[in-house]
């Protein structure tokens, strides 16, 4: 017997009657298992990359939208005075006329006179590093009683911008005092809507309250919280 | 020539081979609408997820907050300024309490000759014609230690100027 099979175009056309209801079939499922790897397959794995990204997209704009909320409902002038407090308190560069205003009130509500002073001030137009608390120290010669100096010292700690006595000299009636006013730079501002913003705290409230009842020369003329 | 007398069935191959045929055209079938209807769902479920409606809503609200961008920052910067504010007054030694504890405690015949502050130690000089009244500011100022007003008395030195009279006593309080 032959074992050999001749592959000639008679074979072929017996074998395609044969077996030509398999063929379609036989392609379609083929197609399909291919289809199904390369196009299907690699979709349900992006889908739920789209799933998580569709979700930090919906997070990210329930922040923005609550931020709106709160910028909205914020009163403008109640954020002003807020403003004018704080940065009154503590000053977001080195304030020259602020630190003699606060040094003259003391001095008046104390009954003491000022004798000399002198301060470094540096270079006023140098944006210092928001360093935690940058200060302009001042050492100034104060005219007075022991009761009046501590009565001054005692003005100022309630007089803005912030300030603290760090020395203290005192011999008979001239007394030496080292001062120090803080200030606080804010570093560069950079807008970001997705992050939200926090509200100003009641504790904040509160602060900005209770700084609003201390010497300032905004407070002698006129008013330094506006209801 | 009659076929039913055909002793060669082919019967048997044939059947096999069209229900074969029939099987695999089932399952041609099957892929077909599997292919088809995960498709469908894909597109379905993609198109729930679709971005441009969330997109547009965040275009519309990062524009009107563009208008607000001044409201944003005060807002950032009343709360640091209030951060560090309340770090200063926590933080920062209110001496004029301490001077006025002293002053209180001091006896009208003793005289504050010197007053040093430098940091938390306080260096004092005292005159007073009176060793009496250098004991009671001294008793005085060791009642305020055993109130924790004062964390410690040290006691420099106690002379006596015979010239003048008057004796004067130095001490450093650490508060």
């Amino acid at each position: 017997m032959n074992n050999k099979i001749n592959l000639n175009s008679a074979t072929l056309r017996l074998l395609h009657v044969k077996y030509k209801e398999f063929i379609i079939p036989s392609i379609t499922i083929i197609v399909s298992i291919i289809l199904f790897f390369v196009i299907i397959l690699p979709q349900i794995n992006s889908f739920f990359g789209v799933k998580e990204k569709a979700k930090a997209d919906l997070e990210k704009l329930n922040t923005v939208r609550s931020n709106l909320n709160l910028l909205s409902g914020i009163n403008q002038a109640s954020l002003d005075s807020y403003f004018k407090v704080v940065t009154t308190a503590l000053p977001l560069h080195k304030e020259f006329e602020g630190v003699l205003n606060a040094l003259s009130i003391a001095s008046q509500k104390s009954g003491v006179s000022l004798g000399n002073f002198e301060f470094k001030v540096g270079d006023l137009s140098k944006v210092e590093n928001a360093a935690r608390f940058p200060d302009l120290k001042l050492n100034i010669s104060v005219n007075g009683s022991l009761k009046g100096v501590a009565n001054f010292i005692e003005e100022l700690s309630r007089t803005l911008p912030l300030s603290e006595v760090t020395d203290i000299s005192i011999s008979n009636t001239l007394s030496n005092i080292t001062i120090s006013f803080y200030y606080k730079a804010m570093q560069s501002f950079v807008y970001n809507d997705t992050i939200p913003i926090t509200p100003i705290s009641k504790s904040g409230l509160l602060l900005i309250n209770k700084l609003s009842g201390f010497n300032s020369f905004a407070s002698s003329s006129g008013g330094l919280l506006e209801q | 020539m009659n076929s039913s007398i055909n002793l060669l069935s082919n019967k048997g191959p044939l059947e096999a081979q069209k229900k074969w045929a029939r099987i695999v055209k089932i399952i041609a079938l099957l892929c077909v609408i599997a292919l088809s209807s995960s498709s469908v769902i894909l597109f379905a479920l993609n198109r729930q997820f679709s971005y441009d409606k969330i997109n547009n809503e965040m275009n519309t609200i990062l524009h009107d907050m563009s208008f607000l961008h001044k409201k944003e920052e005060k807002i950032v910067v009343i709360n640091s300024q209030l951060q560090a504010i309340s770090e200063i007054l926590n933080q920062r030694l209110d001496y004029y309490k301490n001077i006025n504890q002293l002053l209180n405690v001091i006896p009208s015949n003793v005289a504050v000759e010197k007053l040093i502050v430098d940091k938390k130690i306080i260096t004092l000089t005292f005159s007073s014609a009176s060793l009496l009244s250098i004991n009671d500011l001294v008793n005085n100022l060791i009642g305020l230690a055993r109130k924790k007003e004062i964390s410690d008395i040290k006691l420099d030195s106690l002379s006596l100027n015979e010239k003048l009279g008057s004796y004067t006593l130095s001490l450093k309080i650490t508060l």
